[in-house]
């Protein structure tokens, strides 16, 4: 399955490619009661969306997903399956942007680098967390200690009292400064992974409609097609017995296009990716020069509280003298 | 050597035998127990101090665990700020120190805190278990006190003035008194004082509280 392994989008077409059937190659759906008009010769060809709806039809659907959507899906999908399989093979060159690649890696550098973070962050709240519970179970421990006519009890008690309000005031602080805006932060990394990815479609949709419409300009007028070249045909080889037919059906659609429609695929194309492009182009820098802000706003702000908490919390200690501590046995009841 | 051994052996049994016995009437009520409330209060007083003490040491090794958990958050979230940082950024190795100084200051915080309080936390503790089985001797001592004072006294009831059994109850009798009572005053000596001594630790727990650290980080 070398040619469809690079594409995780072919994985639609992979399952059952065991069974490949015995039909002959031209096109002969499994199917034949999805035909409406006679067999199978070229002239007569429904368009490929039209047999890909039946097949769907039959596939039974769900999830609102109309067949014309799939239909137009997976065309989509065979197009770029077979551009992809047309660079890796070296007939169809493919367009470059080191640029371009150069900020994809910065930001996925960027990204493994603040969800690390941000793991770190969660990890360092945590321990504040427990910190703040054993340090009130402790004196907790302490002021069960103390009887009640003990001198110092009051004192005992406040004491716990006020560290709790001071860790909880921290734990607080740490989570509403450093963990949220962190959040936030990393929010913004799937929105635009999500976008590169679709540019990197719309660039081999670019490149397929650009060899297209070359091809289209190239050769003399014959029947209206051009030969179909052997990577295709390994990819027919490739596929699923149900889908033979579609693919072969796609490859002669493609052939039959005539120049301004290859044409104007190439301008529609060429537009859709730009326009991609261009605003990535933008923001992957700025995304990428905006860390330094962040993390120097998060991390100076967290520096700036612990050492806050640390002097109130120091502050927070018995008046009385530890003596006092043992001559505490006045009213304890034993002789 | 087996003699010797199965002499001890049937020498226990015989104990507990009596002292089965002797609670089982006293229970019917058939005889008197000595009762000493004030004891019984200072038993209780020192139940309630191991447990609080027990419960102490749980406490204290819960909060050492978690500041060695404060101390290795705080370390990886050193690091990873490290990482991010670029060669050319001013502040990279301070970083590390700034790092390195928080590290010592926890370690050094976790290990005064073991110094000062867990060691002398474990070290008043081990008083207890001691003096536990010795309050449990004595009540036993106390049953065979009893019990041998009550043969005396069936034995005087009975009108019997057979000497040697009446001299032998007595001598019994005198016998557990005299252990009982070495038992007993010396407990009634300890487990006040340990009760008044309670926890010099605590002091030095509330002197955690001037841990300070500061965290002075320069980003660029």
């Amino acid at each position: 399955m070398l040619l469809l392994s690079g594409d995780k989008e072919k994985g639609e077409l992979r399952g059952g490619e065991e069974g490949e059937s015995k039909k002959v190659r031209g096109g002969k759906y499994m199917d034949a009661g999805c035909r409406s008009g006679p067999s199978d010769q070229f002239p007569s060809l429904p368009h490929p969306k039209a047999d890909l709806r039946c097949k769907m039809a039959e596939l039974n659907l769900g999830k609102g997903l109309t067949a014309g959507k799939v239909a137009s899906n997976v065309q989509k999908k065979l197009t770029r399956a077979q551009e992809k399989v047309l660079q890796k093979l070296g007939k169809a060159d493919e367009t470059k942007d080191a640029a371009f690649e150069e900020w994809v890696i910065n930001f996925n550098k960027q990204y493994a680098e603040g969800s690390k973070l941000q793991r770190d962050l969660r990890a360092y709240l945590e321990a504040v967390r427990a910190m703040h519970e054993s340090s009130k179970n402790l004196q907790a421990c302490l002021g069960d200690m103390y009887e009640a006519e003990w001198y110092g009890k009051n004192e005992v008690d406040s004491i716990l009292e006020d560290c709790d309000v001071l860790w909880t005031d921290y734990h607080q602080k740490l989570v509403d400064h450093a963990l949220i805006s962190m959040d936030t932060y990393l929010g913004q990394f799937p929105d635009i992974k999500a976008r590169i990815a679709k540019r990197d479609r719309k660039l081999v949709d670019y490149d397929s409609a650009r060899h297209n419409y070359a091809a289209t300009h190239k050769t003399k007028k014959k029947d209206g097609g051009i030969k179909i070249t052997k990577p295709s045909t390994l990819l027919e080889r490739a596929t699923p017995g149900w889908a033979q037919g579609i693919l072969s059906a796609h490859n002669l659609a493609q052939t039959s296009l005539s120049k301004s429609q290859a044409e104007e695929e190439l301008e529609r194309a060429q537009k859709v990716f730009e326009e991609i492009n261009l605003d990535l182009q933008e923001e992957l820098p700025s995304l990428w020069n905006s860390r330094v802000g962040f993390y120097v706003s998060t991390f100076q702000s967290l520096a700036g509280f612990e050492e806050k908490f640390h002097k109130e919390i120091s502050r927070v200690r018995p008046h009385h003298k530890p003596s006092v501590w043992i001559g505490l046995s006045v009213d304890t009841g034993v002789d | 050597m087996a003699e010797i051994k199965t002499g001890i052996f049937a020498k226990n049994v015989q104990k507990r035998l009596n002292r089965a016995q002797e609670k089982v009437l006293q229970k019917l009520g058939k005889a008197d127990e000595t009762k000493d409330e004030q004891f019984e209060q200072v038993v209780v007083n020192f139940k309630r101090q191991e447990s609080e003490g027990a419960r102490l040491q749980r406490e204290m090794k819960a909060y050492m665990s978690a500041i060695k958990g404060m101390q290795q958050a705080s370390i990886n979230l050193t690091q990873s700020l490290h990482e991010v940082y670029e060669p050319d950024w001013h502040g990279k190795d301070d970083i590390v120190t700034i790092g390195k100084d928080c590290d010592a200051l926890w370690e050094d915080f976790h290990n005064k805190l073991v110094d000062s309080t867990l060691l002398n936390l474990d070290g008043y503790l081990q008083q207890f278990p001691d003096l536990k089985v010795r309050v449990a001797k004595r009540s036993r001592k106390l049953i065979d006190y009893d019990s041998a004072r009550h043969q005396l006294e069936s034995l005087h009831a009975a009108g019997m003035k057979n000497d040697r059994k009446v001299l032998k109850a007595e001598d019994e009798l005198k016998k557990a008194q005299k252990v009982f009572d070495e038992l007993n005053v010396g407990l009634q000596d300890e487990l006040p004082t340990l009760w008044d001594c309670n926890s010099p630790c605590p002091v030095s727990l509330q002197s955690k509280l001037v841990f300070v650290a500061p965290l002075v980080t320069q980003c660029a």
